[in-house]
């Protein structure tokens, strides 16, 4: 036994003070709560109508959508030489009166390096995203070394619009040299100001992450979708204050979407269900329209992403109606990767990679979302 | 945190042999220096496995001091004991299975529990460096200075697994030797 002297009591002093300084931060954090659901505050823009956005570079693809506190819709989305050259970068374009603007770079590998001060040798996904105090969020997937299960996530805002970023920063969500978590699908307000986004793990295995955080964005909980192992990119929606459905891409065998669901806002999830519908291992969109039903937009095959379609459900996921195809073409076509958003009016806008040469934007009226049984 | 980076090219160089280690430690300052397309080595490691631990950054500090705990440097319990618990822990994480330790150290009152029993035994056993060091790593992340907010991450990191496992192996092999060579 030690003694019990002031020069042997000074560490357990320390430490026992260092313990209650921590104290505050090791306590559980309250149950999270889903903020109130409202749709954009204002039009986005007239429908029907499709057009594809301005080529940013040779190949174009993982579209993302936000509605701007001015009122205009911005898109973001990566592109260069190829995906996963050391050449992509993310962009953006806004629609303003029916026409895209030219794409605007928001990060490149070399701004992204610069701010992390880390070696960075690839950008991927993006997902951008408006919070309740009109800052523009977005996160975006890097690599230093290896393939995509090297990825990591990172995060910049902009209190501008758009105009201005803020420095990324990194997000540390793996103890193992914080390898192989990526975003795809927009994340969920809290209401105690925190955001909630749905993440997915690429090393060794692949599964869903649902990521907590507060309002200063610092990371607060991490929660495992049960049973989820070989599915990724959850596509989030609430169907209340508590109640959330997060839909699957599948990359087994079965190729069928699969159905989260979670009862206290993401702190614990069901283990999935496999779905009727189809799915060749492709990117999902989900969205809560204002009327409380939920639109999807995938492609519904086993095999190929040459046909993209929208299906709604108007009981909370259980089932859905019959796809409505939005683009079909010869298999060797891609139409992937979409996006959604409903706008003040009901108008539902759809983006999604085109051919892999550039972005398209499809904008659905209410009656043709109507259409849908 | 990138001069971390430093700390480890520093100790890396006195364990490839340079003596002093006043000299490895200003060689490794040139690991900070941009040589190609602005990314200096210091970034490219931290690239290739981001920041230390803050139990590593004490552990490498203590070592470039001639100061290393003779449990983890000549014993062979202590670093696998460390080891298996960081095994525990990637496979938890990395793993397909439902449980991941690795929540635990978001609002670690379990995980500090743990701790609190690990410093009390320490202190018993005349230990109090390891009071130290688990004292510093909790208030590095209360600070919230570190990129993550993650306990785990002050207290472990996979170069310092892997280090401990290294000196597991090594120590257990000159006990086993010594024991060999004892006369009977």
């Amino acid at each position: 036994m030690h003694a019990f002297t002031p020069k042997n009591l000074a560490p357990l002093i320390i430490f026992a003070a260092a313990l209650a300084w921590c104290w505050p931060r090791l306590r559980p954090v309250p149950q999270a709560t889903f903020a109130t659901i409202s749709p954009t505050t204002t039009p986005l823009g007239e429908a029907p109508h499709a057009e594809l956005l301005p080529h940013a570079g040779p190949t174009a693809h993982a579209v993302t959508l936000a509605s701007r506190a001015d009122g205009k819709l911005m898109a973001a989305w990566f592109a260069g030489s190829r995906e996963g050259a050391s050449d992509v970068a993310i962009f953006s374009s806004v629609y303003d009166r029916g026409a895209w603007s030219a794409p605007q770079v928001i990060v490149d590998r070399r701004r992204a390096q610069h701010d992390t001060h880390r070696l960075i040798r690839k950008l991927g996904n993006a997902v951008l995203w408006r919070d309740a105090h009109n800052v523009l969020h977005l996160w975006f997937v890097s690599v230093s070394y290896g393939g995509w299960s090297g990825s990591a996530i990172n995060h910049m805002q902009s209190s501008d619009d758009g105009r201005h970023w803020s420095p990324a920063t990194r997000i540390v969500t793996s103890p193992f040299w914080n390898l192989a978590t990526l975003v795809r699908n927009p994340p969920v307000a809290l209401a105690d100001g925190g955001v909630a986004l749905s993440a997915y793990h690429e090393f060794l295995t692949k599964r869903p992450e649902w990521l907590r955080f507060d309002r200063n964005l610092r990371l607060l909980d991490q929660a495992r979708i049960p049973d989820s192992a070989g599915t990724l990119q959850p596509a989030a929606a609430p169907l209340d204050q508590h109640r959330a459905l997060a839909l699957l891409r599948d990359s087994t065998p079965l190729h069928r979407l699969r159905a989260a669901y979670s009862n206290d806002a993401g702190g614990r999830w069901q283990p999935p269900i496999v779905t009727s519908i189809p799915n060749p291992d492709s990117a999902i969109a989900l969205h809560r329209l204002a009327d409380g039903t939920l639109l999807l937009a995938c492609n519904p095959l086993e095999a190929h992403r040459n046909t993209l379609a929208l299906l709604r459900s108007r009981d909370e996921g259980r089932t859905w109606s019959a796809p409505m195809i939005v683009e079909q073409g010869a298999p060797d076509d891609e139409f992937s990767y979409p996006a959604l958003l409903q706008d003040s009016t009901g108008v539902v806008h759809l983006a999604y990679t085109w051919k892999r040469q550039t972005i398209k934007h499809v904008a659905l009226s209410p009656a043709q979302i109507e259409a849908l049984p | 945190m990138i001069a971390a980076q430093v700390l480890i090219v520093a100790w890396l160089l006195n364990w490839l042999g340079l003596r002093s280690r006043l000299v490895a430690v200003l060689l490794a300052l040139l690991a900070l220096v941009p040589v190609h397309g602005g990314v200096s080595m210091a970034m490219a490691l931290r690239g290739l496995w981001g920041d230390p631990s803050v139990t590593t950054l004490q552990l490498l500090v203590l070592a470039l001091v001639g100061k290393a705990p003779p449990e983890l440097r000549d014993g062979w319990r202590a670093p696998a004991l460390i080891t298996l618990l960081a095994a525990a822990l990637y496979a938890s994480a990395l793993g397909p299975w439902n449980f991941d330790l690795y929540r635990l150290g978001y609002q670690p009152a379990a995980l500090v529990a743990i701790l609190g029993a690990i410093a009390l035994l320490a202190w018993w056993r005349g230990q109090t460096l390891y009071l130290w060091l688990l004292a510093i790593d909790l208030l590095a992340w209360r600070t919230g200075w570190l990129e993550s907010t993650n306990l785990w991450d002050a207290l472990l990191d996979p170069l310092l697994a892997f280090a401990l496992l290294a000196l597991a192996l090594r120590n257990a092999y000159r006990a086993h030797r010594s024991r060999a060579v004892l006369p009977a």
